[in-house]
């Protein structure tokens, strides 16, 4: 393994974790994570606070939330209300991913999160958020003029965040990422709870459309495959899901898809002549990590 | 066989030199054994002669016809041979006074207690049998390693950080009280004597009333009774139901349970460190690093150099304990040594009397097997 491949990425920048009692550096390519262990002695909301208070926040343009703890029972609302109330100080504020933890940490379907509403409220300058787990996640309905990316990755997209989604309006998105996830772990909506967020939410700026880790896949790719609007976008991911023959038919016969640059069906369950027909159709396709399963024992990539 | 070196009163020459005679009672046709006749053929030196376990378990004195005075003896583990795990079961269900049981079906994890009788009181044996002799792991501190319940007690005696032992379980029962009393939501529960990660499950639940269990363990049931299957591929139990069962079968062949020690992370997983301690030196070291909370190798783990994903206060504090931890254990001269290094804190989870299995992983340019053969005395001596 190199270190290339240990390299986290976030926003355009390196993360890297921050070390309590040091001084974060301002350097442009770089964007800390905070976390702490399951058995820390203090709160995210204490170390948010010694984490801006020990640099120049004036100056942060992105942050990463990782394990605040424990984040089965407790929920983000405490550090995100810490960020909110300072962000008159933080006028670079652009990015935040909050739930940065691994499967060892907490389990992705048993992280606990919370209200977004006051965030998207108190940082109109704000152009990516990304969350990880949806269990507890309320997005309000919100109009908010600046967000260019949002991800939403879960074991399962609970159907009352697609109905917030598709009540809101994020005029200037250009990528957007849901994780539909399985019923077994919160997905509890279908492919029209999907289409409605979506169709809502496109913009004619958006270039990345990731609707991953899906349990529906086939159903996702058969309804994309429809869309005219797709012509627009650079990527389409619908990685991590359980797409078989039946999707990868639909975006084969689909006239719109034929110039994305990338269509990463990684995590697939394809027959080998449609995946040939696919590379051939589509030279930007990814088909990596082929999966082994009958139809009805098809599993997405992150779901327990 | 017995020629006698100029430097025989040296300690290096009574513990035997790389050119003594060498002998390793271990399993015909093992990885171990091949790794170590390519490190002596690497080195020039003439093979090792092996007395197979299931030999020495039918006739020990077959031993004895290997023994010269200046031999050297290592003892490797009785492995996948099947007729030897069913003399030592055997063995050790006459010690404990429990019936005979059928021989186990392939992969079962049970019985784990009963198969350490027999394998402790085979090294007693050779314990004895061995006195005189130059043994490059002393078979009672073999035992004690194999005992992960005592060598953790061992190791935290002799003032090393180890993850807080918590207590020996029955059942599932008795791990929801030992949860409450404690105040935890998640631990390791370990079969006390399953080597690497068999019997290994990681627990934890939430405040919301979930449960889950990870393991390499599998739950087969429908037989006549529930079993417990080795698998190199680790899974996830939510069920309580399942849960209860896996815990159950892994107590009843005695176990323990301790604190869930964290990680640090390497990417989307996280890593901890297999340390190779030769003569009480750190030597050969590789993190391991995985996406599950077992990073064992032979699970889907993937190798990583340390020195890339630690920095130089962290490197000293793993050599520093590893060094200690083999300090421990002083009649030993290979263990491999799991830790966690985090922070200012080095854990030692686990030491394996067993743990030079580590093919291809290079120590200033030689192999585990290649470097051990050198250790304790100079190369400069050809094979007579």
């Amino acid at each position: 393994m190199t270190i290339s491949e240990q390299t986290e990425r976030f926003f355009g920048k390196t993360i890297e974790d921050f070390e309590p009692g040091t001084t974060p550096s301002n350097a442009p390519g770089t964007v800390y994570r905070l976390s702490l262990d399951y058995d820390a002695d203090t709160s995210m909301a204490a170390l948010l606070a010694d984490f801006l208070d020990s640099g120049d926040a004036s100056l942060l343009e992105a942050l990463v939330i990782g394990s605040w703890g424990e984040a089965a029972s407790d929920g983000p609302e405490e550090f995100l209300a810490e960020l909110a109330t300072r962000a008159p100080r933080l006028p670079a504020f652009k990015a935040l991913f909050v739930g940065d933890m691994t499967y060892e940490e907490c389990e992705i379907s048993w992280i606990t999160q919370g209200d977004y509403g006051p965030l998207l409220a108190a940082f109109p300058q704000l152009q990516a958020l990304r969350i990880r787990g949806a269990t507890s996640l309320v997005l309000p309905a919100a109009t908010h003029a600046g967000l260019r990316e949002l991800t939403i990755e879960c074991g399962g997209l609970p159907r009352s965040v697609c109905e917030a989604l598709a009540q809101s309006s994020f005029p200037a998105l250009e990528t957007l990422e849901l994780w539909l996830g399985a019923d077994d772990y919160g997905f509890d909506g279908d492919i029209d709870d999907v289409r409605l967020a979506v169709d809502k939410l496109r913009t004619p700026g958006l270039r990345t459309l990731g609707l991953r880790d899906a349990q529906i896949a086939d159903e996702v790719a058969q309804w994309l495959a429809t869309q005219a609007w797709t012509a627009q976008l650079h990527t389409l991911d619908l990685s991590l899901g359980t797409i078989g023959d039946a999707g990868a038919q639909a975006l084969l016969a689909s006239p719109h898809l034929r110039g994305l640059a990338r269509l990463d069906l990684s995590h697939h369950y394809i027959s080998k002549p449609l995946q040939a027909q696919l590379r051939a159709a589509i030279p930007g396709v990814v088909l990596d990590d082929e999966q082994d399963g009958d139809e009805d024992d098809r599993y997405v990539a992150v779901g327990e | 066989m017995t020629a006698t070196s100029p430097s025989a009163s040296s300690p290096a020459a009574r513990r035997g030199g790389p050119a003594s005679p060498f002998v390793v009672l271990g399993v015909a046709a093992s990885k171990r054994l091949r790794g170590l006749q390519a490190a002596r053929a690497a080195l020039g030196l003439p093979p090792a002669r092996l007395v197979p376990w299931r030999d020495w378990l039918a006739d020990p004195a077959c031993l004895d016809a290997a023994l010269a005075p200046d031999v050297r003896v290592k003892i490797e583990p009785p492995g996948d041979d099947v007729e030897v795990h069913a003399r030592l079961l055997h063995a050790g269900a006459h010690l404990l006074d429990r019936p005979a049981r059928a021989p186990l079906q392939h992969g079962e994890l049970c019985a784990t207690d009963v198969w350490f009788a027999g394998f402790e009181q085979a090294l007693a044996r050779l314990a004895a049998q061995l006195a005189p002799f130059d043994v490059v792991n002393d078979p009672a501190e073999i035992a004690l390693m194999t005992d992960k319940w005592r060598c953790q007690q061992h190791l935290a005696a002799h003032g090393l950080p180890t993850p807080t032992l918590l207590g020996r379980i029955g059942g599932f029962d008795e791990l929801e009280a030992l949860l409450r009393r404690h105040r935890l939501e998640r631990v390791f529960v370990k079969a006390r004597h399953g080597s690497s990660a068999a019997g290994v499950v990681a627990f934890r639940r939430n405040a919301r009333g979930d449960l889950q269990a990870t393991t390499s363990a599998h739950l087969v049931e429908g037989l006549d009774t529930p079993r417990l299957f080795n698998d190199k591929r680790i899974r996830s139990y939510t069920a309580p139901r399942e849960i209860a069962r896996v815990i159950d079968l892994v107590a009843a062949q005695d176990a323990y349970v301790e604190a869930w020690v964290p990680k640090p992370r390497c990417g989307a997983g996280h890593f901890d460190l297999r340390v190779l301690a030769l003569d009480g030196e750190p030597a050969h070291r590789v993190a391991r690093v995985g996406l599950r909370p077992m990073t064992n190798l032979h699970l889907d783990s993937r190798r990583a150099d340390p020195a890339a994903l630690l920095r130089a206060e962290e490197l000293a504090l793993m050599e520093d304990a590893a060094r200690r931890a083999a300090a421990a254990f002083p009649r030993s001269r290979v263990i491999g040594f799991d830790l966690v290094v985090k922070g200012r804190r080095a854990h030692v989870l686990e030491a394996n009397a067993f743990g030079d299995l580590l093919p291809g992983l290079l120590w200033q340019g030689r192999d585990a097997y290649v470097a051990q053969a050198g250790v304790a005395a100079p190369l400069a001596e050809p094979a007579p």
